[in-house]
């Protein structure tokens, strides 16, 4: 698999956030909630960033704007980190 | 010195670096309260052809505390936006700048400032958007009427609000040199345990400008109750003060284009009292200090009962000079008193601070004392309750204040059978506001025109 870039790393978080049935743990369940049904949800005009801090915990953060939100799903994590290698 | 690149972190990231903090009672509009907070350090006034500017990407604020419990109930916000005339030319400005709009200046910035609220922090209210900086001072050439061209900066925003946001002259004076060399205090280091001959103290920062964002407002704007009190004793009449930079949780560096910031804002800087994280706090602690909000402060409370500074002067200045502090091993209740707690009622005739037993890192201003009409630049020790630790005016000589009550002079407030080492009560850099070469204002912005590039420092 070719070297995952900066910009895709950010188009990869960014497809990640429209299409991932989510899970959702700690305080951004409301703006998570929003995004649902999976796959329907109008994609932002600004980046989106994804951020895997322990894939061992199966847990990422999505950044949109000034909006955090913490996403459990650990099929979704292996799959960003399958797509690093 | 009072926040300078007083942690590893922020030392790497000037534009978020808060430097220093003033909260007083304006002398010539006793109605409202001036904060001053400062920010990049130690600028060299050639710093160009990029000369200095605000953070584009970093959130400014002005927190106040009105109700005692050192959370912020009222937050001013800021943030800058750089516009360029022409990306084609290499320089800050391409002709005279003799107007805030002049068409030679190049590089300008403007601001907005907004104002939340406690009970609604996520939507802040705009107050003024599209606010011109004043350019930096560059030279007599490029800046020729520098002060008339600053003073346009500064925006009347109605209600008694005033607003200023641009370069300063730096109005903290400290021996940097001597006092960073193993603690040696130039007037006392005949004493010290490598002694040379005691000389007069050298101001570090003499010539170097800074960052100012400086606000007015009327008092019965910031109290809780919403009024001007005149008794010092009303609780309603202190304010908690701090202030604080925030940079958004992620950067990704972009190829060839402007890099994306998102994510929420993460506090990276924060400032209430001077000197609190850069002679208080561990350096292991630095960071994480920045990171936190007042409120949290009771993590470094054992900092302050027992401040490392107060067990080095014994041993920097041996023999008798500090031999009564080496023996106060006891928790330094007063030092708490006055950065983490302010000082009750009775301990100062005619005074209070006090916030609460929440311990916290706040300015603490009684907005009930007037300003004073002859002050005394030691503050409440020099028998002037306006004065830090009464709020801080740009005068105050806080690095002599600080020193003294950390060698011991103001143990007795809490312990009166202690007896300070005379040295307590003369320990000084040597500096004071009239010697230290540093001037100010008389009115809003108090901090003085910043030093030009073309002569300083070559006179």
């Amino acid at each position: 698999m070719a070297k995952l870039t900066r910009r895709a790393f950010i188009s990869t978080a960014g497809a990640v956030t429209g299409a991932a049935a989510l899970s959702v743990a700690g305080p951004g369940i409301a703006a998570a909630a929003a995004l649902s049904p999976a796959g329907t949800g109008p994609l932002p005009d600004e980046p989106v960033v994804a951020y895997v801090r322990d894939p061992k915990a199966g847990a990422l953060s999505v950044m949109v704007g000034k909006r955090e939100v913490t996403v459990k799903d650990r099929a979704l994590v292996q799959r960003i980190v399958d797509a690093g290698r | 010195m009072s926040s300078h690149r007083e942690a590893p972190g922020i030392s790497k990231d000037p534009v978020a670096d808060n430097t220093d903090t003033y909260a007083f009672v304006s002398p010539d509009h006793p109605d409202t309260v001036t904060f001053i907070t400062n920010y990049i350090p130690l600028e060299e006034p050639a710093g160009g052809p990029n000369f200095y500017e605000f953070g584009t990407e970093v959130l400014y604020e002005i927190h106040v505390d009105n109700d005692a419990d050192a959370d912020a109930d009222i937050s001013f916000q800021f943030t800058f936006d750089t516009k360029l005339r022409d990306p084609d030319t290499f320089l800050y400005n391409t002709g005279q700048i003799t107007s805030l709009d002049s068409t030679a200046w190049n590089r300008r910035q403007f601001y907005t400032l907004a104002v939340a609220y406690q009970k609604d922090s996520d939507n802040p209210q705009v107050i003024a958007s599209n606010l011109p900086c004043p350019p930096c001072n560059i030279g007599p050439r490029s800046t020729p009427e520098y002060a008339q061209l600053a003073r346009a900066a500064t925006i009347d925003l109605g209600s008694r609000m005033r607003v200023f946001a641009g370069q300063r002259a730096e109005g903290f004076y400290v021996d940097l040199g001597s006092i960073f060399d193993l603690g040696a205090l130039r007037p006392f280091q005949n004493l010290h345990v490598i002694p040379m001959p005691a000389a007069p103290g050298v101001n570090a920062t003499r010539h170097a400008n800074v960052h100012t964002i400086a606000l007015q407002v009327p008092i019965a704007m910031l109290t809780r109750n919403q009024t001007r009190p005149t008794d010092v004793n009303d609780p309603n009449a202190v304010l908690g003060i701090w202030a604080s930079a925030s940079r958004r949780r992620v950067r990704v560096r972009e190829d060839g284009a402007e890099d994306q910031e998102t994510g929420p804002w993460m506090q990276v800087s924060r400032l209430g009292n001077p000197l609190f994280n850069e002679v208080i706090v561990p350096m292991g602690e630095k960071d994480r200090w920045n990171s936190l909000p007042p409120a949290s402060d009771n993590q470094f409370v054992q900092y302050v009962q027992h401040p490392e500074l107060a067990r080095l002067l014994p041993v920097l200045y041996p023999g008798s000079t500090f031999a009564n502090l080496k023996t106060l091993t006891a928790s330094r209740a007063d030092l708490v008193a006055i950065l983490l707690t302010g000082l009750p009622s009775g301990v100062v005739s005619n005074f209070q601070n006090y916030t609460g037993s929440t311990y916290a890192d706040m300015l603490r201003l009684n907005v009930a004392v007037p300003p004073a009409s002859n002050p005394n630049t030691l503050g409440v020790i020099g028998g002037d309750l306006a004065g830090f630790p009464n709020g801080r005016r740009v005068i105050d000589d806080v690095v002599t204040i600080e020193l003294r009550a950390i060698a011991g002079l103001t143990y007795p407030l809490v312990d009166s059978s202690y007896k300070p080492d005379a040295a307590a009560g003369a320990v000084t850099d040597g500096l004071t506001a009239p010697n230290s070469g540093v001037t100010f204002l008389d009115h809003f912005p108090y901090l003085d025109v910043p030093h030009d590039g073309f002569h300083t420092p070559a006179h």
